[in-house]
């Protein structure tokens, strides 16, 4: 699969040297979380479809709508764990065998207050975007329900 | 092949600076203007660039691209040593972007979060341009020291110097001049058309004063500025193109032509531009002690740049038409209403 050929035998960890091998339980972790979800995600859409075809009444139930509240986060998720996969998964190297991460990066000196600063940003904006639609869910049966 | 790479490069600068440039100014102008004209300066403002303003933001990824796969090592060094301004400026326009996406998206629209928009989006918009004209001035500077000796010498001075600042409060300048111009066009009754003719006066003025301490600024820090574009024919000619068309453009002004204007302002700043552009051909970024990161020799190996090439080709011929139907489209809708 690797490398476009269904014979040949795809490395494995005890093939590559301790010094190039990736964080393994983060990305272990990381990909089982993925699959995970991925599999929930898929027995929500049959089970939806199945209400659709054969048991009608499922859509006034409780649990059945609820299964579909907790789903929306999910995606998100699995779409975070996947690329926590490619990303700690592809350590040490940034451009596979010619550059390590480490090598990379910026020499500018203090350079991990870039990462806090970013960090920062991108938290910020997770609150704004939890308000806003926070905000937006409030003023449904204002903008939508008349 | 690498000709027609560089050419994309400035192309895309250029037009960054014009569009982007518009952009960041319609907020500069929303800025200096008056409380009780704010509304309407918004309104306008915003039926003119709403649907557009994303699109600008294209040309500062190409440049960034065409410098990250065809110049490495000229990318990896502004970087490194311009990594502060660089910082401030991509903060600037992430801020801008999603205070003005908020402002109009938002589904309660009271007044405490709506000025809390307001503020982030004015200033913001004045804090990106600044850097922009920073990073560009930087660039140009000499200030740039890669054998420096100390974190400030190295990190902070190279942009953090009178003619940096200079270039960046031009740069300020001219983005809010840009839009006023644009803006008179756009303004619903003579009333608005007027007050927007005032802040391009007022812009003009400004970018003129800070024009004149580029240079000032220049001879301070030892760039040979003013000698280097009158000493070459092409940046003479474009400054003295770029002069006859500013008294052209306020002729037209006068004459009530809104339109045509837009041509001038942006032929304007497209010539200086050049003008800078030219004299340094092909230094990119000008380095103190002399080792001037040339576009010529630090490229990328010949196969990327043909790559390159044809990708920005063809790909020109897919994003300029829609493009221009964006524009055409948007300002067909709004003559209708």
């Amino acid at each position: 699969l690797v490398n476009d050929d269904f014979e040949k035998p795809v490395n494995a960890l005890d093939k590559i040297p301790q010094n190039n091998q990736p964080p393994i339980t983060v990305t272990h972790l990381a990909f089982e979380i993925m699959i995970a979800i991925g599999s929930v995600m898929m027995a929500t859409g049959i089970i939806y479809f199945i209400a659709l075809w054969k048991k009608k009444r499922w859509f006034n139930k409780k649990w059945f709508l609820n299964l579909f509240i907790v789903s929306t986060p999910l995606g998100f998720i699995a779409v975070e764990a996947g690329w926590t996969v490619t990303e700690v998964g592809r350590q040490p190297w940034i451009i596979h065998g010619i550059m390590r991460t480490s090598e990379a990066v910026t020499p500018m000196p203090g350079i991990h207050y870039s990462f806090y600063l970013f960090t920062a940003v991108y938290f910020t904006l997770s609150i704004a975007v939890v308000f806003l639609l926070y905000r937006q869910i409030k003023m449904v049966p204002q903008l939508y329900d008349r | 092949m690498l000709y027609i790479v560089i050419a994309f490069l400035f192309l895309a600068i250029v037009l960054y600076f014009l569009l982007g440039g518009a952009d960041f100014g319609a907020g500069i102008i929303e800025l200096f203007t008056s409380e009780t004209n704010k509304s309407r300066t918004r309104k306008t403002m915003y039926q003119a660039i709403g649907p557009i303003w994303e699109a600008n933001h294209m040309w500062l990824i190409i440049a960034v691209v065409i410098m990250f796969v065809g110049f490495p090592v000229i990318y990896s060094q502004m970087c490194t040593y311009l990594h502060i301004p660089m910082l401030i400026m991509l903060l600037g326009i992430t801020a801008r972007g999603t205070a003005f996406a908020f402002r109009s998206y938002d589904a309660v629209k009271d007044e405490r979060t709506q000025n809390f928009y307001n503020h982030v989006f004015v200033y913001s918009s004045f804090v990106t341009p600044l850097f922009l004209g920073i990073i560009a001035g930087s660039a140009i500077s000499r200030q740039i020291d890669p054998h420096a000796a100390s974190f400030m010498q190295a990190y902070i001075f190279s942009w953090l110097n009178y003619f940096s600042v200079a270039v960046g409060l031009f740069t300020v300048a001219l983005s809010g001049y840009l839009a006023a111009i644009y803006l008179i066009g756009e303004a619903d009754d003579d009333n608005d058309a007027r007050r927007f003719i005032g802040k391009a006066r007022i812009m003009n003025i400004a970018a003129v004063i800070f024009g004149g301490m580029v240079f000032l600024a220049a001879e301070l820090e030892d760039i040979r500025l003013a000698h280097f574009i009158f000493g070459n024919p092409v940046s003479l000619v474009a400054v003295i193109a770029a002069s006859i068309s500013l008294v052209l453009l306020w002729v037209m002004i006068y004459k009530g032509k809104k339109r045509i204007i837009r041509i001038f302002a942006g032929f304007q700043v497209t010539m200086i531009l050049l003008a800078v552009g030219y004299m340094h051909f092909p230094y990119f970024v000008m380095v103190k002690g002399g080792d001037n990161l040339s576009l010529m020799t630090l490229h990328a190996p010949p196969k990327t740049i043909e790559d390159l090439g044809w990708g920005l080709f063809i790909g020109s011929f897919l994003i300029l038409p829609s493009l221009f139907y964006l524009y055409y489209s948007f300002q067909k809708k709004g003559d209708d209403v």
